[in-house]
């Protein structure tokens, strides 16, 4: 019920750059023929899907499974990840590396890190005092 | 943040020109409307229109004001022109004001220029450190019209000049991808930016003819192979049957012919692609000029602050 949904205190932008992207330990990652990352994330099915499916018998010991290959770029990004950068700290990093603009790569950075964050790839910790805009 | 005059960068959008501390960067750009970031904060906002009709600067600050207090937003109090500042000319109508809210206040003018109309609002943000010092240097610098010579265009990395003729219509800035399209009266430019070129050239074999064909710039009246070197960059041109710029062609006596061109270079040292793109443009000269001028900013170091 939505009316008594407790409502969660909008983070500022500057809150949001500072929180530290964790992978997920459910990951598996490994480097293709091609220099790029493939992932590998357990696939999160809704509850009443999976009691449907183990219902119908289909349901197994291990979890479904995907797979994402990372472009280049992306690459580079989760190459980044290592549980103690923050976005900012990501977004500096790249934009040195690839010599885009700065504002490109927070961009570009920001964007990817949600949707890892929406397949469960990755989590965000909150920043660390006195860690706001470390690292790089 | 230094008063001393330091590195710079050009400024131009949506008809306004100025010079700005290098560390500042683009932030959000509208349609007349502009703001500036330092370390991730607003530093700068502009806001700029052609009026139509008469003008008041009083009753436009009143109105300001006003609503300040309408929405609980910090209220607009009009304040004298900070010495620091400098004089405008005489065909100007300047009104300085300022607010301050719980947090954050700003200062600013109303910059009214008779001659061309326009309207423009430019303020600095106060982030309780005090209004940037920078401030003065930067409204020093401040054009709402200049010479054809005046970059038309420079924010984020990009700049350009075109011929004052052309108006914006379209803008696109994505990660990777800029875009800008202007027109005027039949003729069309559009400014194209790609990054990081490195990326974008190893999936294309180091090969900007075949980038450009894969980016689908090329329309079908071209021909992929009719491509020609011009120093560095590659360019195409192709015709286009129009049946009203014959018949406008006919009536004036003039040559039927438009400019219909597109020319892409790299830029390896900044990482950039660059690449114009003209559709009935009236000659080859002026599509020489876009592409010289078209580049990527250089922050100017030390370069003193100059009316």
């Amino acid at each position: 019920m939505g009316l008594f949904k407790k409502k969660r205190p909008a983070l500022s932008r500057n809150e949001a750059l500072a929180c530290i992207p964790v992978k997920s330990e459910a990951v598996s990652a490994h480097r293709t023929a091609a220099g790029v990352i493939r992932l590998r994330y357990p696939l999160v099915v809704k509850p009443w899907i999976a009691e449907l499916a183990k219902r119908f018998g289909a349901a197994s010991t291990t979890p479904p499974a995907r797979q994402l290959e990372l472009d280049e770029l992306g690459t580079r990004t989760w190459e980044l990840i290592d549980g103690k950068r923050s976005v900012q700290a990501i977004a500096s990093q790249f934009a040195r590396q690839t010599r885009v603009h700065p504002k490109e790569a927070e961009a570009a950075v920001t964007r990817f890190l949600r949707e890892l964050g929406r397949r469960g790839i990755i989590g965000m910790a909150p920043a660390r005092a006195g860690h706001q805009n470390g690292g790089g | 943040m230094s008063c001393r005059p330091g590195a710079t960068q050009p400024f131009a959008w949506c008809g306004i020109a100025m010079r700005i501390p290098a560390a500042w960067e683009t932030g959000v750009l509208g349609a007349g409307y502009a703001l500036l970031e330092y370390r991730s904060r607003p530093v700068m906002e502009l806001k700029t229109a052609v009026i139509r009709g008469h003008f008041s600067l009083p009753r436009h600050l009143k109105q300001l004001a006003r609503m300040g207090r309408n929405k609980g937003v910090p209220s607009l109090q009009p304040m004298p022109m900070p010495p620091e500042w400098p004089a405008f000319p005489p065909d100007a109508q300047v009104g300085a004001f300022s607010w301050q809210g719980p947090r954050v206040g700003g200062q600013g003018l109303v910059h009214f220029c008779r001659n061309r109309r326009r309207a423009t609002l430019i303020q600095f943000y106060d982030h309780g450190e005090g209004v940037s010092c920078s401030a003065a240097l930067v409204l020093k610098t401040f054009r709402d019209h200049g010479p054809d010579a005046d970059p038309s265009l420079a924010v984020y990395d990009i700049r350009a000049t075109l011929p004052k003729r052309f108006t914006l219509r379209q803008f696109q800035f994505e990660a990777g991808r800029f875009s800008l399209r202007f027109d005027h009266s039949g003729e069309g430019v559009t400014l194209l930016r790609w990054s990081p070129a490195d990326v974008m050239l190893a999936g294309c074999g180091g090969d900007l003819k075949r980038l450009a064909g894969k980016m689908g710039l090329l329309p079908p009246a071209a021909a992929m192979e009719a491509y020609r070197y011009v120093e560095d960059t590659v360019e195409w041109q192709w015709r286009v049957k129009d049946l009203r710029r014959g018949l406008r062609a006919l009536w004036r006596r003039s040559a039927p012919d438009s400019l219909n061109a597109l020319r892409i270079w790299h830029r390896s040292r900044a990482n950039r692609i660059l690449a114009v793109r003209v559709e009935g443009l009236a000659d080859q000269a002026t599509f020489e000029r876009i592409c010289r001028s078209y580049g990527i900013v250089q922050k100017e170091e030390a370069r003193p602050f100059q009316e």
